[in-house]
Order: structure tokens, then sequence, then C-alpha cells
């Protein structure tokens, strides 16, 4: 019942976000400068006819008032209809399906990795002495503070073009998802380190760590039951940011390393002032991050009932 | 006799700091050490070392712990010992339990180590063992988080997971500090049956008073070392060690209203409290006060009357309300009903602009004063900051009151410069003091002002209190769970118990011939050494 009744906050809260974005991309597009009517017969550069331009307005109800369009626009997303890209001429919906896919499944494997990564990290901090310390401090800030596009290079030169380990071009392989996800996973990696680290030491240090230590667990025990838990509780509710901090970075690494994805169809979409296109991505990436956040907040609440009610 | 514990010369250190001199001592089975000194003397440390854990360097020419050499323990070997063999009872039992996990889980932890069981061997176990220390409901609480539970079911917690392994030594580091006397009762009671059955129990405390229930020894420690070591019986009454009797003075159960408990403080002539003159008003008069919390009653129509001059002390156990009593008399909280009525004068329920100009008569004191002293502020500018009420925080027009506050609370104006961080437990709570007495209030609720002090810490501070109202005539609230604090601080007691005031009256009264069942329930469970 009380599981309901969570479920019901979290789908109403969604269809509230959705509509706040769904409305601020409707104006914010209605904002950017230029014809769209232009940018449907494919730009400035195309010299459509004034009858061509008008023809396209009334097609696609840009010759409404505005408040007309807004609720007709509306009225479309409500039927999941989200229109045709005014640039590949195909339903957004359909071009979705095919981008999709790929940029979340580089954007799980790479939270995935970012995870594992940030559990050994300040696993291996703990267990080091204090030059270990220094050095792995030194290591987390480095890979927090690198740019996506230029460890994405750096890991290109090593690992493809010098030791040709790993393609350097996305393959369909799972070689070739290596790369690209290590791109994407190690400054987040760094980061959440950085986070854990702090609350794992507390843990590490409490009363209850000692308590544990004089049942006779072992410093390793002690960490798996007590300071895992501690130390995932901040990190965890930094997962929803992090997973759509993900997202942008797809863009980048999806450029690098020449694969298809919504990054990349942002990125035209953008630049071909594709307003379906932008609007279905935008959602679409709302969404993500709303279902992200509330699979977080359920983990937080599985790690610490008590909390997560106050 | 073989003994469980044999230490000779023990000696610990952390970075070449000695924490440990030279200790021994002994103990077998069936018998109870105690372990009593200030915080910071070694003893934590001392009983940490038997286990292995206290993370120094450890030195001794014998170190025996079950028969084994503890000294050439390796880590695996430790681990069977530890939680098995020998455990150990943490001070504070909410921060001695994972607030993440289920306390059941807590306890299995140690079936997991120890034994071959399966699990639904472990939780019938668990079950059976939160049974024995009589916890309510041990089925749902066992499935429940520490923070979930009250202070007395995570102390019975805390004692089951010592007793599942049947342990040869139980070490009790500070097992009853800070308890209120019903708790502390309790864990005293489980520590006797322990006793009892043939274990050894090494307590570990800063207060005499409590040991002495229970220890068959007492080593008095201080800086280190052992300076003190003999039957409980000559240790209370022919304390040879001058530190020895520092720390039996500084108990204060049955020391009359202003006798001093540390040296050093002058006597004072035991004062009769000045008749009160029918024309000035008490200093507080509290009126069938009641406030809930989201329904749930936290005080109950509550009343007293503090006269000027005099004190009032309010005693109950933790979560009977005298805290929010405290700050619906401070006018932090809004009551339900009821009034409070400072020095004539309406406090509460009022306006918050009505009440401003009354404010200043009307202080507080709490147990954690760090908290309540901004960390970016010194000394000096903590007290400037109180003495021109929020105007001014450079200590340059006020340095010489500074320097007078200092004074009058027993610190060295040397410290204005420096930050309350880098100030002990006692200098913390005597800067906090000197704060409220900056706008010289008439009244000051003193809220468990020396609960996170050792007792001889506790008994200059206590001391320092007396000798303010003698110079100043404040009248004092003074809330406490400890009895004999009360006893010995006030003039009239109020006996609180799940929001009401069950009992009230003059001192001698209250506690001569407590009339409700409640507060004789309270007499009996408080520590008397005199």
């Amino acid at each position: 019942m009380k599981l309901l009744a969570w479920l019901g906050r979290k789908v109403g809260g969604a269809l509230v976000v959705l509509w706040l974005v769904a409305t601020a991309i409707f104006i914010g597009v209605r904002l950017i400068p230029g014809d769209p009517a232009e940018a449907i017969m494919g730009g400035p550069g195309s010299q459509a006819s004034a009858e061509a331009l008008a023809n396209a307005r009334s097609e696609y109800g840009l010759d409404l008032p505005i408040i007309s369009q807004y609720f007709l626009f509306l009225a479309k997303l409500i039927r999941l209809d989200f229109g045709t890209s005014y640039s590949f001429k195909d339903p957004v919906l359909q071009i979705m399906g095919e981008v999709l896919p790929p940029t979340i499944n580089l954007a799980l494997l790479a939270l995935v990795v970012a995870w594992l990564l940030a559990l050994l990290f300040a696993l291996l901090a703990m267990r080091a002495n204090k030059f270990g310390r220094l050095l792995g401090n030194a290591v987390e800030i480095v890979a927090a503070a690198v740019p996506h596009f230029w460890l994405g290079a750096v890991l290109i030169m090593l690992f493809s073009s010098m030791l040709g380990w790993l393609p350097a071009v996305a393959n369909g392989t799972p070689a070739g998802l290596v790369l690209p996800v290590l791109t994407l996973a190690l400054p987040l990696a760094g980061f959440l380190t950085q986070l854990m680290r702090d609350s794992l030491n507390t843990a590490m240090g409490s009363q209850f760590a000692l308590a544990a230590r004089a049942r006779g667990e072992s410093r390793l025990t002690v960490f798996r039951r007590h300071g895992l838990r501690h130390a995932a509780l901040p990190a965890l509710g930094l997962t929803g940011w992090a997973f759509s901090s993900l997202l942008s970075g797809a863009v980048v690494v999806e450029a690098i390393f020449a694969r298809p994805g919504l990054g990349r169809s942002l990125l035209s979409a953008v630049l071909a002032r594709d307003i379906p296109m932008v609007t279905g991505i935008a959602l679409f990436s709302a969404l993500v991050y709303i279902v992200v956040m509330a699979l977080t907040e359920a983990i937080e609440r599985l790690i610490d009932p008590a909390g997560a009610e106050s | 006799m073989n003994p469980l514990l044999a230490v000779e010369n023990l000696s610990v250190s952390f970075a070449g700091q000695q924490a440990v001199d030279a200790v021994s001592f002994q103990l077998a089975a069936g018998e109870c050490l105690a372990l009593v000194g200030e915080s910071g003397s070694g003893k934590s440390v001392t009983a940490r070392s038997l286990m292995g854990l206290s993370g120094g360097t450890v030195s001794a020419t014998k170190l025996m712990v079950c028969h084994e050499d503890a000294l050439a323990l390796s880590e695996p070997a430790w681990q069977k010992i530890r939680g098995n063999s020998v455990v150990m009872i943490l001070q504070d039992a909410l921060m001695a339990l994972d607030p993440l996990r289920p306390v059941g889980r807590e306890i299995e932890d140690v079936l997991k180590e120890h034994s071959s069981l399966n699990k639904s061997q472990r939780t019938a176990k668990v079950r059976e063992i939160l049974a024995a220390v009589e916890l309510p409901e041990p089925e749902r609480r066992m499935k429940q988080r520490s923070t979930q539970l009250s202070g007395g079911m995570r102390q019975r917690v805390l004692i089951a997971q010592a007793l599942i392994g049947d342990p040869q030594i139980v070490i009790a580091d500070e097992a009853t500090t800070a308890l209120d006397s019903r708790l502390a009762a309790l864990v005293l009671e489980q520590l006797a049956a322990l006793k009892n059955e043939g274990r050894a129990v090494l307590m570990i405390s800063h207060d005499l008073a409590q040991v002495a229930q229970l220890a068959d020894r007492i080593a008095v420690m201080r800086a280190g070392q052992i300076v003190e070591t003999g039957p409980t019986e000559q240790i209370l009454n022919h304390p040879q060690h001058e530190y020895t009797r520092t720390l039996l003075r500084a108990i204060p159960s049955g020391v009359p209203r202003f006798a001093p408990l540390s040296a050093g403080t002058p006597v004072n002539e035991p004062r009769q409290l000045a008749p009160a003159s029918t024309d000035s008003a008490p200093a507080l008069v509290v009126e069938n006060l009641s406030k809930s919390f989201a329904k749930h009653p936290a005080v109950v129509e509550a009343g007293f009357v503090l006269p000027r001059g005099a004190t009032l002390g309010l005693v109950g156990e933790s979560g009977s309300g005298k805290t929010t009593t405290a700050r619906l008399v401070l006018g932090l909280e809004r009551p339900d009903t009821g009034s409070v009525t400072l020095l004539g004068d309406r406090f509460a329920p009022h306006s918050e602009a009505a009440r401003r100009g009354l404010r200043e008569n009307i202080g507080a004191i709490y147990q954690n004063p760090l908290g309540s002293f901004d960390p970016r502020y010194s000394v000096g500018q903590i007290l400037t900051d109180a003495l021109s009420a929020g105007r001014s925080k450079r200590a340059t027009g006020y340095k010489d009151q500074v320097g007078r506050l200092l004074e009058q609370v027993e610190l060295d104006p040397v410290l204005s410069t420096r930050n309350p961080r880098e100030l002990s437990g006692g200098q913390r709570q005597r800067l906090a003091i000197a704060r409220a007495l900056a706008p010289e209030p008439k009244v000051l609720v003193l809220d468990e002002p020396v609960s996170a002090l050792d007792v001889s810490i506790q008994a200059t501070v206590l001391d320092l209190l007396d000798r303010l109202q003698q110079e100043t005539g404040t009248s004092y609230l003074f809330i406490s769970h400890d009895l004999s604090v009360i006893e010995h601080m006030s003039d009239f007691v109020a006996v609180m118990h799940r929001g009401r005031i069950v009992e009230q009256g003059p001192t001698a009264q209250v506690f001569g011939d407590p009339q409700h069942e409640y507060t004789r329930i309270l007499m009996t469970a408080m520590p008397r050494l005199r």
C-alpha cells in the first residue's frame, strides 16, 4: 500500500515535470531567431519560394495564434505524436527508437563501471598508507577534472594507435564499447570516489565499526557490511544528476568514437533547427532522468528507510 | 587461580605519544575490576589493547588474554577471540549500532563470525537472546534499525550482542555513562548477572559511584598510569592517593547544598535562602503548560514556581519532557496551553517583539555548548557578541568586560583569542556560562549542563555555578537526569515522568520521603556512596 502511494506520487510528479519541460521547450523553440518554415524546407540555403513557405506554415500549424499552437502541441504530445523530423522526414518516435537504445546502453554501462571503479578506489584508499592515500587523492581529482574529449583522444592514442588493443571506432562489438565507456566512466568515477571517501572514513572510524571489529569481523568484512552502505548513500543521492551528465557527455563521446546515438542526433537536430527532434529528445531525456531519480530514491529507501522518511 | 587476564607493564603509544604507561593488573573469572579515570587517562586504550584494537604500538612484559599470549596473536587469531571469548560493550548505544542495519543483523553478525549455524538457526538464536535480555517485542524490534529504538532497547541490544557469543571476559567501556539512573541500573544488573555466571567483567568508567556498586577491585588511572589499586571497600573508604580522594570528593551524591565538590574552591557557608520578599514576584512562574508534537503530548499541564535566588531541579528520564519544558520556558516553542511569567511579566505565550525587552533577563546553557558557538568566532568574540547584544564582535571596546567575565568563570583571560574548538569540555562549558552571564540575567535555564563531563570536571563546574549564584543571586532552573546532581544543586525539586510533573517540593522532602511511585523507583535506582 505504501509502495503504491509512493509510485502514485512519483508518476504524478513525473507528469507535472514533463509538462513543464514541454512548455519550456515550446517557449524556447519560439525564441530561436529565424523562420521555422525555412528550416522545414531545408534551411535558409534552400531558396524556397514564398508559396512553398506558406504551404509549410499551414501544414505545420505555424500560422495559427500562439496559444492554439501551444494546445495543439500539448494535444499531440499526449497522443505520443511527436511529429515528423524536419531534416530526416521520418516520425520522431521512430528515430528515437533507433538512436535512444545505444545511448542509454552506453550511459548505463558507464554508470555501472563508474560505480565499480569508485568502490574499488574507495576500498584501495581505505587500505592504503599515507603516501598511497595522497596518490589516490591526486588520481581522483585529475580523473574528475579531465574533459571527455581530451580523455577520449588520449585513450584512443594509447590503446588503439600505440598498443592496438582496442578499436578506435565503435564497430558494434563489445571491444568497441570499452573505450567509449571508459571515457565516460573515469571522470564520474573520480567524482564519486571523492564523495564516497569522506563518508567511508567516517563510517570506518565510528563506534559501530569498532563494535563490529570487537565482534571479530575483519576490516574487509566491516567494509562490506557497514562501510559500503555509508559510502554509497551520498553518492547515490547524486546518481540521478550523474546520469544526466552522462547523457550530455555522450554527445561528445559519440562524436569522438563515431557512434550512432542520441547525442549525435541531438547535435545535428539543434544545428538544423529541427524542432520536433529537439522536442522529442529533450522530453525523452527528462523522462530518463525522472526514471533514474526514482530508481536511486528506491535504492536509498532500501538502504536507509529511516533517513528516507524524514 | 589462573587469571583470565594478566597484564604486566602494558604500554601503548601513538606516534611517539605515550597513552598508557606500564599498567599492570589481573582479572579472574567471576570477578569485576573497574578502571576509573578521567577522559584521556588511557583507560579506553588499555581496554582496547586487550582486544588487539588499540591501533597504537603495544608493548608489555606480559599480556595474557584467555590464557593466550596476546602479544604473539596474529590478526586471524584475534578475530577468533574477539566477540567470542572477549567481548566489548561500548559507551554510546546509539553510536555503537550501525544506523543503516537492522539490530538483529548486527547481533547475528557475531554468529556469522563464530559459529557454523545456518540462517534460520541464527535467527532463532538472536530471537532467543533478545528475549533473554527482556527486549519487548523481539520479533518486531530485531528488524528495526537502532534509530527506531528507545535508549533502553538499544542498551539491551548491545548487551545481547555481547552475550550471544558466551564470552569469558566482558569489557564494558563507559557502558553506564550518560544513561539515566534506571537505564544505568539495568546495565549494572546485567553486568552483575554476567559476573555471577562466572565471567570476568572489566568496567571502564569515569564515575566511581557507579562502578562501586559492582566492582570487586578498583584501579584508578591518571595520565596513562595506575596511581592506586585495591579492593573497592578500601578505595572508597581509605583512599591513599590524593587523586583518588579528588575523584571521591567530586561525587555530588549526598553532599550538602553549596558544599564544594572540588579542591581549590573556597568553602562557602551553606547559605540560607533569603526569605522571599512579598513585593517582588518570583523569578519564574509556570502554570498549566502543555505542548504536543503531532498529537504526541510532550509536556502535560506542567506547573512550578522558581523563587528568586533559588534553584529548582527538574529531574526525569530522557524523553520525559524536560527539554521541551525548557524550550517553552525560554519562549523558543509556543505552548498549546498555559503561561510562563518571568519576574512578574508575561513571557509566554507572547509575541517575540513584546518578549524582546525581557529576553536579557533569562539565559540558557546546554549539554553540548560547542554547537551553540559560531565556529568562526574566537572566545573573546563570542563574549563580546553577547555583551553588546549582537551589535559588535570586535573585542576593542569590551576588552575589560570580557576579561572580567572570563575571570568570573575561572578561565584564563589568555584564552580569549582561542577558538572554542581548542578548549576542553569543561572549559567550553565555562565559556557557555560566561556567555549566558554577559547580559546579567536574573534566571538561567541549565539543560543538562554537566551531563557530558567527567565527574571530576563536573564537580568544578557545579562549584562554579554555586559560587556564581551566591555572588549574583541568579535563579537556576536546573534540568538533569542525574539525581545526585539534582539533589546537590537544588532547593526545590520537580520530578517529571511522561510529560507530567508527578511530584514536587523542597529537595529534602522529595528525596527523604518520596510520595509518588515513580519517584520511589528513581530513588532506588540511584547510586549512593555516603
